[in-house]
């Protein structure tokens, strides 16, 4: 499989601290990329470093064969890598359809006055925006139901399918000159373990279904065993083990470093 | 661009979404969009009954409308004209208030201003009518705008205060800046004239009145059901989460006070040619605190709101003389002060007891109706 992405030498420092140390890895196209490690380990500033939030210090970033390691965030969106925001807060007191609406307010143009008019193009806007959704999202999540319901009334777990639905509404086309398609989520913040594995199930179906190249981070590794083609450990900000997710399961440093993680959980 | 720093905040975004929804006073939790419920109908299979029903609604409005100046002596044609100035204007600070979920306690200021930009133009400029009105709501909608800078850097409580503040500067203004405003004693204004048609009496001003309060709700009906209404209420519910999704507060917010403030404009501007006189006191406080009441007494966020807390303000004062007039001339006297308690009552006890006002309570019972009679079938 070719690589999508290629990540080599990555250093990136907060003052003295070193958060990334020396970080390489490969992303195989078409498949599930999990970075796994424990709290603190550098997981989190490795994403912000490939979707163009930080600016590591030494080391680069390849993405399709271009090199990528200079470039402002949304010019690295432009070529195809994206983050997902699957996990935005829903506005309580509108309704679901008009949550996800919210998702593609970047790509809609309409002002005050067409808006308050509601003719010719604010309706022909509102009108293409409603296909969209139909198309793409209310089938494929399964929302049709509850699009007129407030979302404040909504249970907790459909909550949180509306939120994915929006991060899905925002996704933009593919951008004709991308290069490749390369998504980078992080659905951990604020989730039980239950709803996490659930939520990453969803978002590694959407994602194959597109054929979308998927770049999963979180802290606990049996949330991830079962849904990554690949699994890369970091730990103290550099990378301890690499594989399928049995051979990192079998791997002695990773089980060390799991090892304090482990007896918290069971205690 | 960003730093550690701030991407950190981002990310802890939806950590806030895992618990529960604590349920905000004064916002309409319940009270399902319109457009969205046509397009949950139009989803089930039911819309052209609905969309019928609907037209049929429509039809049956604007015959009622057409048809209050037939049958309505001059006293209701005078209540008419008043409600429609306040439908427009209630309307108007909805949007600031209930949808965009930006406190101003300066309203009255901004019609003010509406209605001295109608007696400028008209009386010193000779504008026509239809250009009069259109201008006195930009004139308004510039210095809502102004007012609504600060918003740029403060929020609730501060915010309501800068808008107190706004109010306050400019009655001054309106007191004291006599060369365009005539000071206390007001200025004159020339009955509105379209073509070598007088629009001077009520039964006259009724029918401008009544399309343009028609206009207006129709119009904030649209806003709402597309990009900048939703950046509103997005913005109201949780402005860090609205910023992520691309929706940029500050700018939203001026525009929210702008064109609040156009309404405003608007009402204030048919307030001169209805009463042909602009004086200070028109555009006191007292009317703030009207407005104020009625949108949350109507309910916050909703184009029905408006209508029912535009009634309720119409019939409460011709209510309390009513019953004033039983106890005689001491309770008439107390009948100001009285109003103004009876509103500020009115607006803490909605606040705490029934935060979607009118429109909630209906809402409410209507749903329990439809569940009950679909028990039946």
């Amino acid at each position: 499989m070719k690589d999508l992405l290629e990540v080599s030498g990555l250093c990136l420092q907060f003052g003295g601290l070193t958060v990334l140390d020396e970080v390489s890895l490969r992303v195989p196209e078409g498949g599930v990329t999990a970075i796994i490690g424990p709290n603190g380990a550098g997981k989190t500033s490795l994403f912000n470093s490939v979707s163009g939030n930080y600016r590591p210090h030494a080391g680069r970033i390849v993405f399709a064969g271009a090199d990528i390691t200079r470039l402002p965030a949304a010019r690295r969106a432009a070529l195809g890598v994206a983050r997902t925001f699957q996990n935005i807060a829903l506005f309580p007191s509108m309704t679901v359809l008009d949550n996800v609406k919210l998702g593609r307010h970047v790509h809609l143009r309409s002002g005050v006055l067409a808006g308050a008019l509601y003719l010719g193009r604010a309706r022909r806007e509102e009108r293409r925006l409603e296909a969209y959704i139909e198309r793409e999202v209310v089938e494929l999540l399964g929302i049709r139901e509850i699009l007129g319901e407030s979302a404040a009334a909504l249970p907790y777990g459909l909550r949180k399918r509306v939120e994915l639905a929006r991060a899905v509404a925002m996704e933009p086309r593919p951008v004709p000159r991308a290069r490749g398609r390369l998504r980078l989520a992080e659905p951990a913040a604020g989730l039980s373990h239950g709803d996490r594995e659930q939520m990453m199930r969803l978002i590694r179906d959407l994602q194959r279904l597109r054929g979308i190249t998927l770049l999963l981070v979180e802290h606990d590794m049996h949330v991830v065993m079962d849904l990554a083609d690949q699994v890369v450990v970091l730990d103290f900000g550099r990378v301890i083990a690499a594989g399928t997710p049995a051979q990192v399961r079998e791997d002695p440093a990773v089980i060390a470093a799991y090892l304090g993680a482990e007896s918290e959980q069971a205690s | 661009m960003t730093g550690p720093g701030a991407t950190d905040t981002s990310a802890n975004v939806p950590s806030r979404s895992g618990r529960a929804e604590p349920r905000r006073r004064g916002q309409v939790d319940a009270a399902p969009h319109p457009a969205a419920l046509h397009s949950a109908a139009a989803a089930a299979g039911g819309g052209h009954a609905a969309a019928a029903r609907r037209a049929g609604g429509a039809a049956l409005a604007v015959a009622v409308l057409v048809a209050v100046p037939l049958f309505g002596n001059s006293y209701h044609l005078h209540m008419a004209c008043l409600f429609g100035i306040i439908v427009i204007s209630a309307m108007g600070l909805n949007l600031l208030t209930g949808y965009a979920g930006l406190i101003s306690l300066g309203h009255a200021a901004f019609m003010g201003v509406g209605a001295y930009g109608v007696a400028w133009f008209s009386s010193r400029l000779g504008l026509p009518f239809y250009l009069c009105l259109p201008l006195a709501g930009l004139l308004a909608a510039g210095a809502g705008m102004v007012t609504g800078l600060p918003s740029l850097r403060i929020k609730g409580l501060y915010l309501a205060i800068a808008t107190l503040a706004a109010q306050f500067i400019l009655g001054f203004v309106f007191n004291e800046w006599e060369s365009v405003t005539g000071g206390r004693g007001g200025t004159n204004v020339a009955p509105a004239q379209v073509g070598g048609l007088l629009l001077s009496t009520e039964r006259e001003m009724y029918y401008p009145i009544a399309a343009v309060a028609v206009a207006s709700l129709l119009a904030a009906r649209n806003l709402f059901r597309t990009r900048v209404g939703r950046a509103f209420m997005a913005m109201r519910d949780r402005d860090s989460a609205a910023e992520v999704l691309g929706v940029d507060p500050r700018r939203y917010q001026l525009v929210a006070f702008g064109v609040s403030s156009f309404f405003a404009g608007i009402a204030g501007g048919f307030m001169a040619y209805f009463y042909k006189v602009v004086t200070p006191g028109q555009f006191s406080f007292q009317l703030s605190l009207f407005y104020l009441t009625a949108i949350v007494v109507g309910g916050m966020g909703t184009v029905q709101g408006v209508l029912l807390g535009a009634i309720f303000m119409t019939a409460t004062p011709s209510a309390l003389a009513a019953v004033a007039g039983v106890f005689g001339p001491l309770a008439a006297g107390l009948l100001a002060p009285l109003r103004e308690v009876l509103f500020g009552l009115l607006i803490v006890l909605f606040l705490i007891f029934e935060p979607g006002g009118l429109a909630g309570i209906i809402g409410r019972t209507r749903k329990r109706i439809m569940l009950i009679t679909a028990a039946k079938e």
